[in-house]
């Protein structure tokens, strides 16, 4: 304490003026200097309301595609696969339960279709549904499943049925709009009303295809069995999806450009 | 369920469908409304499937409706409810309007042509003028969708028609075409994401 009392009567009151000056003008100055170098990258982050500006732009590698099929009609629908499935720039599964019966022919069409992946064994849930197919369950599990295949960089996962046709540019190009750091379920209803009606208005219905974002894709894959033990007398996969993400607070983000076209 | 063209299976006609497809995506199955001065037509183009032309002009709101060529999944009593504006289809089909679909696509230098054939009816009663062509060529440019019009409903593009009759073409001066994002043949709407087809036994 005595040290500073003698210090500070050794400066005298103009030399005190000087060094507050001049600190004072470096502290100004690195200020300008600080906010000129950071600030055209910082303040679109402040400002923007979604980060796009961050992200590259978004292309077929950033989906996963998670197809639900079974090995009895596999072995048409794949011709439906095939008319836009493109081997090189897309990743993801098709789900069987098993094997289809006829092996050579699947051996043919490797490089224009999807690997084909074996669901697991669902016999331990419940489906009490009556007049429905335990499939539901297996194909619920497909989300499940395609997260699990740990594919890296992925900002979107992409769920339909063996006849579910997609248009691949447009599906980038629609999904682009949304920020795929956010929580998303996309899809949209039946265009039937009294399905709506039925099963649910806030359901992507699953023949439509859907589309939810990596990040609540992988919370919704940790909590799926326990999720789905709830909903053993849904009818569809699509219900119990909805169920699920409907539990993490989750609601639909319509899209008129996915359609189930539930008509004869 | 038809293929959704005809005289085609099912896998052959979705494959017809994408090889227009493939060529522009953004605006595959996307519909543009024509008006024709010369002759007083209608002219509806569902780009890279089918294309409708009425023999007089009509109201927008009349023809966006989807015609339902269609039924619901599961017969039922009570009348159907879909989810998107339809109108019946007329019994007679020489009261509607003539049909051509997609017959090839080229794609070059000066833009992309499609062609569609006619698809024909017996009606010798209805010479109206447009069961006399044979066939439609639309020349358009490949639809770039970014970002901010794929948040536009509706705006304005460009296609240029011409009409054949027995291989002589007359082409269409002053045609008004707008463009719709409206669906065509109860299939799609919206930029087109993804369509879905019940195959059932041929």
């Amino acid at each position: 304490m005595q040290f500073l009392r003698s210090t500070i009567k050794t400066l005298s009151s103009s030399h005190l003026i000087n060094l507050l000056l001049i600190s004072s003008s470096v502290c100004i100055i690195f200020l300008f200097v600080s906010l000129f170098l950071v600030g055209s990258s910082r303040t679109s982050d402040l400002f923007s309301s979604s980060s796009h500006d961050v992200y590259a732009p978004a292309s077929l590698e950033h989906i996963v595609f998670g197809i639900a099929s079974n090995k009895n009609s596999w072995p048409n629908r794949k011709e439906y696969v095939k008319l836009w499935w493109r081997p090189e720039k897309m990743r993801g599964c098709v789900f069987l339960e098993s094997m289809p019966p006829d092996t050579d022919s699947l051996s043919n069409d490797n490089s224009s279709l999807p690997p084909v992946c074996i669901s697991e064994d669902t016999s331990r849930f419940r489906y009490t549904y009556r007049g429905g197919l335990r499939s539901a369950i297996r194909v619920a599990r497909v989300v499940l499943e395609t997260v699990a295949l740990n594919h890296s960089d992925v900002r979107w996962y992409v769920f339909g049925d063996d006849d579910t046709v997609f248009f691949p540019d447009n599906l980038v190009k629609t999904l682009s709009k949304y920020d795929h750091g956010l929580w998303y379920y996309i899809g949209s209803n039946s265009e039937v009303h009294e399905q709506n009606r039925y099963f649910s208005f806030e359901m992507a219905f699953g023949g439509a295809g859907f589309a939810i974002s990596a990040p609540l894709a992988k919370v919704l894959a940790k909590v799926f069995d326990s999720c789905i033990e709830r909903y053993p007398h849904l009818y569809g996969s699509d219900a119990r999806i909805y169920s699920c993400l409907a539990e993490l607070g989750i609601s639909l983000t319509r899209e008129p450009g996915f359609h189930q076209v539930s008509i004869h | 369920m038809d293929p959704i063209f005809p005289n085609l299976t099912t896998v052959k006609a979705l494959e017809h469908l994408f090889e227009a497809a493939n060529v522009d995506p953004g605006r595959i199955l996307q519909q543009t409304v024509c008006y024709d001065r010369w002759f007083s037509w209608t002219i509806s183009v569902s780009w890279g499937y089918a294309v409708q032309v009425f023999g007089r002009h009509m109201n927008l709101p009349d023809i966006l409706p989807v015609k339902e060529t269609f039924q619901q999944w599961k017969k039922r009593n009570t009348q159907p409810h879909y989810t998107f504006n339809t109108r019946e289809l007329h019994p007679d089909p020489c009261q509607r309007p003539t049909i051509f679909f997609l017959d090839n696509v080229t794609s070059g230098r000066d833009g992309i042509r499609t062609s569609y054939r006619k698809s024909y009816v017996n009606c010798s009663r209805d010479m109206a003028s447009p069961r006399k062509l044979d066939e439609i060529r639309v020349l358009s440019h490949k639809l770039e969708l970014d970002l901010t019009k794929v948040f536009l409903i509706l705006f304005f593009g460009t296609l240029y028609i011409q009409f054949f009759f027995n291989a002589q073409f007359v082409i269409l001066k002053g045609t008004y075409c707008q463009f719709n994002v409206a669906f065509s043949y109860g299939l799609l709407e919206g930029t087109v994401v993804m369509f879905y087809h019940l195959p059932l036994a041929e």
